[in-house]
């Protein structure tokens, strides 16, 4: 601890904690409170760390995190910032980008060729002779780059939250401090941040003799302090200015995402380099970093320093470091326009001032400044004055990056000698030093004045206060450069360019500022120009004979510092969709895999693929099988103008479709592409039933939406896609197993095929539906998310005797391809039309106004290509696969769309996209491999299988009705599933049986805590839909809300939601009596009661926890008093949120069954982290208060 | 992150809406338009224009006056007004 | 070590003679006049001088040369795309970039690294095997490799993605390449100018005159210049071009951003690009990994940054590479795409005779740079599209004859 002082008011360390680590190899003590530079300054080192691109030795420069000249890794970590870290004791940090070490690297061989290296060498050299290049870019490379990645040592990803205020204020020093405090005083909502470990900015470092400024710094901290209404963040830096006044806070815990209704930018100034020959040797330094060093790490800078003085004030910030204990032995005065009365005082103190001066060259010995040597007085006597300090207090520049991101505009100020803001967006204020502002009650007025506009934009009274004016003498040196015959005067500490590299740049005709930058790479370096950028503009004024202010600036963009990718890409979240029978597939060998967002199973195991799809095949076709195909989007649309919609939504004609019946629909875009398709059932003449493609369901309902909005037609849509389950029960079998079941009957003539029946099936509600897609009898039974797995287990007990077997999505791949269907998406592509894939006869001509319709009419004439079967017998079928290519005389003639090894046909058959001109059957054509050679393939006619539909033909012998014997009508199991469980009891949940409902509740003793997740899946919810449902609620005596997405509380803690204009969401207070008797009615003339009781994940939020992981998981403001009903998205989930009024703070959700497993562990994740707990529905009155 | 104040829904980031452009009914008869024009034309210059905008979560189409220069938003309404009765 | 750098180190205070010349005056009249001096345009005022020996040529920009989508690009070069057309015309740019340096007497730092275009589902799966076929088809380097060849080509992935979407496999283009998109232009501005075009910054456009049908000349704050032939070359600002000589286009502009972290030592030496994350990655000579992810959602013609683009790059980056979690980002930027409805660029003669267009680049304008310069040249000197462009032509909407790139649905990089 060789440099490390006396304790002083104010240092930033903690002496009582003390520990060592290690810098290159060798132990280094250090206090709390140190950062690893302080620490190693304080150990007596000065190099730290070598240079990018010619490995000379550097040391601190600004300390302040303003340059990137210590740059250290270590095992775990890489591109620390050392000025701004604190060490971890027992930790190896060394430097980055040596060769052999930092004292002994051979990159400094770099620096003998630096006169062939001039600025934009690479553009020059190294591409002849070609083949050389690859082994000059591997050194070139190799040379480049600073840290190292740290593969084996995975940094956590960091959670990211949300925060909404009336006023942000960027910077903590004198103006911020003001600023913070008027706003607080008004009443207003404050976020006060500030980068370094402690607020105070600069004075904390730069003190006025007399600590006025420090005892005004204390007070005002202690009534921030006291404020409720302001939060102050330390340590955490405002990385970047985006629209809207949105500012991220970067911490060490994460980010911050601010939401500010107006922001004052108090961010201050970067003090600037001067630049003369060998400016960058370890010792010399700003004399900012000096400050810091001396009065908040109580660090002796050098033991003999010289004062470069190029500013009035440099005096005074001298003086008061010889209080501090800073060795100073002369300033050497470069026109700093001080009064002479200052500097007989530094004389006065023993200090030798040389006036009229001129940095000549910094000496160095052992690689470290050892002397200056200048011309000073009028007689420019050449003299050198012994030192190894030499503080640099020539001037700064605005840190202004946020104000210029944020659309403000900055002006070169000629008598300040830097740049001021000039133009500021609504909303957004400038203070302090950044704003001009110098002396210390100047920038407490100017924070002060800037709150008061600030608050005015949000509308906040405050008392109104004049902004000061600026200061009046010039705050920077106008031209602190001094070029040498022998170079080396660093302009850029990060990029090593130097005043003759932008000279280079200019004279080679990259002579604009932003020319300038991409060839030299000023300011493109890890501190993005900080130190750099005013005096490069400097240099370029001069060297094209103009005004800095005409010259203009390079854009600052985000970020001010960098921001690690664990912070910016948050918690992880992926949304899985999980079907009601996610559970039962997973307990009975299914091979899972994704689908989407969704999970489904490919085939059931054992054995390996191809048996299981084998078997699973012959199953269906000879005896019965059954597939979950939850899936599937499904639409209810009510209302007069129902069919009005679908003809004009779909291009295909729902005209002739008759009560009872369903049909094949297709849907296209604007531009005829074909995007959907699916089956329209007709329940009534104001009531249609939907089903789209699993991947375009919710694409489906936007776009039926819109239409009916553009057309202002009288309907209701309801999305039921994950409120239901669908089972596909198809087979010779299918009839017999469905009858055991189901009170419908299922003759011939009273179920034809495409026809649609209710009824019940093994005691549930059903919706069932004659389709054909696998090329059997088969019926598509619908019914409610919570009793799927209910009547799928008795499906499967039915059919044990018929041999049923449940099969994967690959057997159904397999079955409609032998059927020929076409799947949109699989066999069509994103520019294919409904006349290629076989579907033109159904493109209605007569409709007078469809989507498409105009663009049809143009395609229907231009269709070149078609989708055709082929089969084939050759050896190498096999290797048949999607997407080889139909090759005619060498030319590319088609291409396959599916495949496949088909058992009904003993032959490989499949779909090709093929030129019209081929598609005659019997024509043979060739199928290149993936290893060129071609196998002859024949096109043939679709339907390969059962082209006349025998197989569905019901022999009338086979009565429906009748009863197999020994097989009884299942009973309803009393118990239905939390959506949370899906179909099968799960070993991470002991369950609680409510209300009927089996609920959702971590296995084995929970924590005590203060704040719960709750399973509510059992509180009754009902949805009443159609333009009658508002009449009817007032007839049940509901009281409903007015406004659609407003809503209103019912019975406690329950609530009713004018969802849409014509669809109310009911959902029961834990202490209401449940609403059932409402089942089934039909309210007024268009409408319907849907029981959604277990049809949605519904979860009670508990205890104060709950505001922190809100704001991080969604990022809609929830204020407002309860209810406050709001459809909101949650960790990516579409989601009704509100909030039950009473003592402990009390949050709903309600979200679709299919999300509920994935939002059920996210939540308990965030609730685990906050030290909550999981309890059961039934402890809901007991833990809410109510 | 953008935010607006959204009729029916309150305040609210552009992140829970699905931006479509402008969006017009097809018209039973284009005019003077041809299909080509109907279906690829554009004109995307920075002006004020009236674009449709879906909110997933509540299932509502809302038609958002925006300025594509400046990004700023200038009106919003519910897409579904009074019904035709 | 070259002779061009040795002369800095023996000759006093010496300096290369200017890349580009900046004419104190605008010329009365010219050949022809290219609007925008990225890329494009000046590859094509170099093909003019060095192809056909126009060189009465003026290349005016609104701001600094290269400050559009060429200076704010990601430098990846492919050909593996999914057409004829697209096939035929991006390998010819290729193979003129790999001569491009000598031909600039620049080091473009052309490093052919090989592309990857991961799929983490089969739907992206068998759109890679229909892209390698057709590239296969007409001699592309690009095949079909399983997700076992990806891992032992890429250090640091990981194949599980975290638990969902893993990579299943991946199209690989052997020749894919990235190169330093400034000196692409600085090198073309350097030759046209050693050919006498002549290259005005800060020289705005704000009028085309027309008369009956053929354009005569543009109009400048610095006054107005006759032209026999006016080539548009703009990418984002194309639709206000276009509405000077009262052209329309299917064109929309979106903000496409990308950034950069600290550069750090090599470790991934190959392109990265995954078709259903809609990300990717490749490190630059100088050790920053530069980064992009798809388009912004909403038309907009502005090149702000926003917050969503590069949290939502994170997120998706570190499934595939989590030892990059500790890396930081420096800083973002964003291009203006000028996107078309079947992701094929506009090129060619247009209605307004001696008005030529070479826009819609999208996303995948800089690796056409070379190409489209050659080809565009060729069209302007002979009056007729060149055939390598002919199906780009802006006329192919009249018909509904588009370009099928937009078959394989999401788009490249």
């Amino acid at each position: 601890m060789m440099r490390r002082l006396p304790p002083r008011e104010g240092e930033w360390i903690d002496r009582d904690v003390s520990f060592s680590f290690l810098f290159e190899g060798e132990p280094v003590q250090a206090y709390g409170g140190d950062t690893i530079t302080s620490a190693l300054a304080a150990s007596g080192r000065r190099t730290l760390a070598r240079s990018f691109k010619y490995h000379r030795p550097r040391g601190i420069l600004s300390l302040a995190n303003h340059d990137a000249n210590v740059l250290l890794e270590t095992d775990t970590a890489t591109n620390l910032r050392a000025d701004v870290t604190a060490p971890e004791p027992g930790a190896h940090y060394r430097a980055v980008n040596t060769f052999g070490g930092l004292r002994h690297d051979a990159g400094r061989v770099l620096s003998w060729f630096a006169p062939v290296l001039p600025s934009g060498f690479y553009y020059k050299a190294f591409y002849r002779p070609r083949f050389l290049f690859p082994w000059w870019e591997k050194l070139i490379r190799h040379a480049a780059g600073l840290g190292q990645v740290k593969f084996d040592s995975i940094a956590p990803r960091l959670p990211r939250r949300h925060a909404f205020c009336d006023l942000l204020v960027v910077g903590a020093g004198a103006s911020g401090l003001a600023a913070a405090r008027a706003a607080a005083d008004a009443g207003a909502a404050v976020v006060l941040v500030d980068e370094q470990a402690h607020p105070g900015g600069s004075l904390n470092h730069l003190r006025a003799a007399d600590d006025s400024d420090g005892a005004w710094r204390r007070e005002c901290l202690a009534a921030l302090a006291g404020a409720d209404n302001v939060t102050l963040v330390s340590g955490s830096y405002a990385a970047a200015f985006y629209a809207d006044h949105c500012v991220p806070l970067v911490g060490a815990e994460g980010i911050t995402l601010v939401h500010a209704r107006a922001v004052v930018l108090a961010c201050g100034c970067y003090e600037q380099p001067a630049v003369f020959r060998n400016n960058d040797l370890p010792g010399v330094m700003q004399a900012g970093a000096a400050a810091r060093l001396l009065r908040l790490y109580a660090v002796a800078p050098c033991t003999a320093g010289v004062l470069l003085a190029g500013t009035p004030g440099a005096y005074a910030g001298a003086l008061d470091l010889l209080g501090q204990g800073l060795a100073l032995s002369a300033i050497v005065d470069i026109g700093s326009g001080a009064a002479a009365a200052e500097r007989e005082r530094a004389r006065a103190a023993g200090v030798q001032v040389f006036e009229h001066a001129v940095p000549l060259e910094a000496l160095a010995r052992g690689g470290e400044l050892a002397g200056l040597r200048i011309s000073a007085g009028s007689g420019r006597l050449h003299s050198t004055i012994d030192c190894d300090g030499l503080l640099m207090a020539v001037g700064q520049a605005p840190a202004a990056g946020l104000l210029v991101q944020a659309g403000g505009r900055l002006a070169w100020n000629e008598a300040l000698g830097q740049h001021v803001p000039s133009a500021l967006p609504p909303g957004v204020h400038a203070a302090g030093s950044l704003n001009g502002m110098q002396a210390f009650d100047a920038r407490i007025a100017d924070g002060a004045a800037a709150a008061a506009a600030a608050l005015a934009d949000c509308g906040i009274a405050a008392a109104a206060c004049a902004a000061p004016p600026r200061a009046a003498g010039p705050l920077s040196h106008a031209h602190p450069v001094y070029p040498h015959a022998r170079g080396k005067a660093f302009v850029d500490f990060d990029e090593d360019l130097t005043i003759d590299d932008l000279r280079t740049a200019v004279r080679e005709g990259f002579d604009s500022a932003e020319l300038m930058k991409r060839y030299s790479t000023i300011g493109m370096g890890p501190s993005q120009g900080k130190h750099a950028n005013v005096n490069g503009l400097r240099i370029l004024a001069e060297l094209t004979g103009q005004e800095i202010g005409a010259v203009g600036a390079t854009t600052p963009r985000p970020f001010v510092h960098p921001v690690p990718l664990a912070a910016l890409a948050g918690r992880r979240l992926r949304r899985v969709w999980r079907t009601p029978l996610d559970a039962w597939h997973r307990a009975h060998g299914g091979v899972m895999h994704e689908a989407g967002a969704w999970q489904r199973p490919r085939c059931y195991g054992p054995g390996d693929h191809a048996a299981a799809v084998a078997r699973e095949h012959a199953a269906v076709r000879e005896q019965v099988g059954l597939i979950d195909v939850s899936t599937l989007g499904k639409i209810e649309v009510f209302g007069v103008d129902a069919e009005a919609l679908l003809e004009y939504a779909y291009p295909c004609s729902s005209a002739r479709l008759v009560d009872g019946m369903t049909r094949y629909v297709f849907m296209t875009d604007g531009g005829g592409t074909l995007i959907d398709d699916g089956v329209c059932a007709r329940i009534a003449a104001d009531h249609f039933y939907l089903t789209t493609t699993s991947s375009q369901a919710q694409h489906v309902l936007r776009l039926l939406e819109l239409y009916a909005a553009e057309l202002a037609l009288d309907v209701a849509l309801v999305e039921r896609t994950f409120a239901l389950g669908a089972i596909n029960l198809a087979g010779p079998r299918s009839r017999a197993v469905l009858a055991a079941l189901s009170d419908i009957d299922l003759s011939a003539t009273a179920f034809p095929y495409l026809a649609w029946r209710e009824g019940r099936v093994a005691g549930v509600d059903a919706r069932v539906m004659r389709v054909g897609f696998v090329g059997e009898l088969g019926y598509e039974i619908h019914v409610p998310a919570g009793r799927t797995a209910v009547v799928w287990t008795a499906l499967m007990a039915a059919g044990r005797e018929h041999g049923i077997a449940p099969f994967g999505v690959d057997t159904q791949r397999l079955l409609r391809l032998e059927k020929g269907h076409v799947i949109v998406g699989h066999d069509t592509d994103g520019t294919t039309t409904p006349f290629e894939a076989g579907l033109g006869r159904a493109v209605a001509k007569s409709k007078p106004r469809h989507v498409g319709r105009h663009a049809l009419a143009v395609l229907r004439e231009r269709t070149r290509r078609t989708l055709a079967g082929f089969l084939t017998r050759d050896a190498r079928a096999a290797e048949i696969a999607d997407c080889l290519l139909v090759i005619e005389a060498d030319r590319i003639a088609g291409r396959v769309t599916s495949v496949g090894a088909s058992p009904s046909l003993g032959a490989v058959i499949g779909l090709v996209m093929i030129d019209q001109e081929l598609a005659r059957p019997g024509r043979r054509v060739d199928i290149r491999l993936a290893d060129g050679t071609l196998v002859a393939a024949e096109i043939a006619p679709t339907p390969f299988y059962d082209p006349d539909n025998a197989r569905q033909a019901l022999d009338e012998a086979g009565a429906a009705t009748t009863t197999v014997p020994g097989v009884e009508l299942a009973e309803v199991a009393e118990v239905a599933e939390s959506p949370v469980l899906g179909a099968y009891p799960q070993p991470a949940f002991s369950h609680v049986v409510q209300a009927g409902v089996r609920l959702a509740r971590r296995a084995g003793a929970q924590p005590e805590a203060s704040s719960w997740l709750l399973d509510l899946a059992h509180l009754p919810a009902h949805v009443v839909v159609g333009s009658g449902a508002g009449a009817w609620l007032d007839a049940q005596g509901v009281e409903r809300p007015e406004a659609v997405q407003s809503a209103c509380v019912q019975g406690g803690d329950g609530l009713v939601v004018r969802s849409h204009l014509d669809e109310y969401l009911l959902v029961a207070g834990s202490t209401g009596a449940p609403a059932d008797k409402a089942v089934r009615t039909a309210p007024g003339r268009h409408g319907e009661v849907l029981v959604m009781t277990a049809e949605r994940a519904h979860f009670a939020l508990l205890g104060p926890a709950w505001e922190t992981i809100l704001a991080e998981l969604c990022a809609a403001p929830l204020g407002g008093a309860a209810p406050a009903w709001r459809a909101v998205r949650l960790a990516h989930c579409e989601v009704g949120l509100w909030r039950v009024a009473g003592a402990v703070p009390h949050w709903r959700v309600l979200a679709s069954a299919a999300d509920a497993r994935y939002l059920f562990d996210v939540l308990a994740a965030c609730l685990d982290e906050q030290g909550g707990a999981l309890a059961g529905g039934e402890e809901l009155a007991a833990l809410s208060g109510a | 992150m953008k935010y607006a104040d959204f009729p029916l829904l309150g305040r609210r980031p552009f992140t829970e809406f699905s931006i479509s452009g402008v969006l017009e009914p097809e018209p039973a008869e284009l005019g003077e338009w041809t299909a080509a024009r109907w279906v690829f034309e554009r004109t995307s210059v920075p002006r004020e224009r009236v674009e449709w905008w879906y909110h997933g979560a509540s299932r509502l189409w809302f038609r958002v006056r925006r300025d594509t220069g400046s990004d700023t938003i200038l009106g919003i309404e519910p897409a579904r007004g009074e019904k035709r009765t | 070590m070259s002779v061009r750098l040795l002369k800095y180190a023996f000759i006093e205070d010496y300096a290369e003679p200017r890349w580009f010349n900046t004419p104190a005056t605008l010329g009365e009249s010219y050949d022809v006049v290219i609007i925008g001096a990225g890329g494009h345009g000046l590859a094509c005022a170099h093909y003019l001088a060095h192809d056909h020996g126009i060189t009465k040529v003026a290349v005016l920009d609104r701001s600094y040369l290269g400050g559009g989508n060429t200076g704010r690009n990601t430098t990846i070069i492919r050909s593996n795309y999914l057409t004829p057309e697209g096939v035929a015309f991006y390998d010819a740019s290729l193979a003129l970039f790999r001569d491009l340096s000598d031909a600039l007497d620049t080091n473009i730092f052309y490093s052919e690294r090989g592309h990857y275009t991961l799929a983490h589902n089969e739907a992206t799966l068998r759109t890679a095997r229909w892209r390698a076929e057709v590239n296969k088809h007409y001699g592309i380097d690009s095949e079909v490799v399983d997700a076992e060849a990806v891992a032992r080509a890429v250090p640091g992935i990981d194949l599980a993605c975290g638990g969902n979407h893993a990579v299943e496999g991946a199209l690989y283009h052997a020749p894919g390449a990235v190169a330093r998109h400034d000196a692409v232009a600085w090198g073309y501005a350097r030759q046209a100018s050693r050919a006498g075009v002549e290259i005005h910054q800060h020289t705005e456009v704000t009028d085309i005159l027309v008369e009956s049908g053929r354009v005569t000349g543009v109009v400048t704050p610095r006054g107005t210049v006759r032209a026999g032939a006016v080539l548009s070359a703009v990418a984002g600002h194309t639709p206000s071009v276009l509405a000077m000589v009262g052209l329309n286009s299917p064109i929309e502009i979106f903000p496409l951003q990308a950034c950069v972290t600290e550069p750090v030592k090599p470790w991934l030496d190959t392109i990265i690009v995954s078709g259903s994350l809609h990300l990717y990655v490749s490190q630059s000579a100088r050790g920053e990994m530069v980064m992009g992810a798809s388009l912004d959602p909403a038309e907009l013609h502005s090149r702000r940054s926003s917050f969503e683009f590069v949290s939502g790059l994170a997120d998706g980056m570190l499934d595939l590479f989590p030892g990059m979690a500790g890396l930081k980002v420096n800083r973002q930027w964003a291009g203006m795409a000028d996107m078309t409805p079947d992701f094929a660029p506009v090129m060619g003669t247009t209605p307004v005779a001696g008005f030529y267009l070479d826009a819609g680049w999208g996303t995948w304008g800089f690796k056409a740079t070379p190409i489209s310069g050659k080809t565009m040249a060729a069209t302007i000197a002979n009056g007729r599209d060149d055939p390598l462009i002919r199906a780009f032509n802006l006329s192919r909407f009249d018909d509904f004859s588009l370009v099928g790139e937009k078959g394989a649905a999401s788009i490249g990089h």
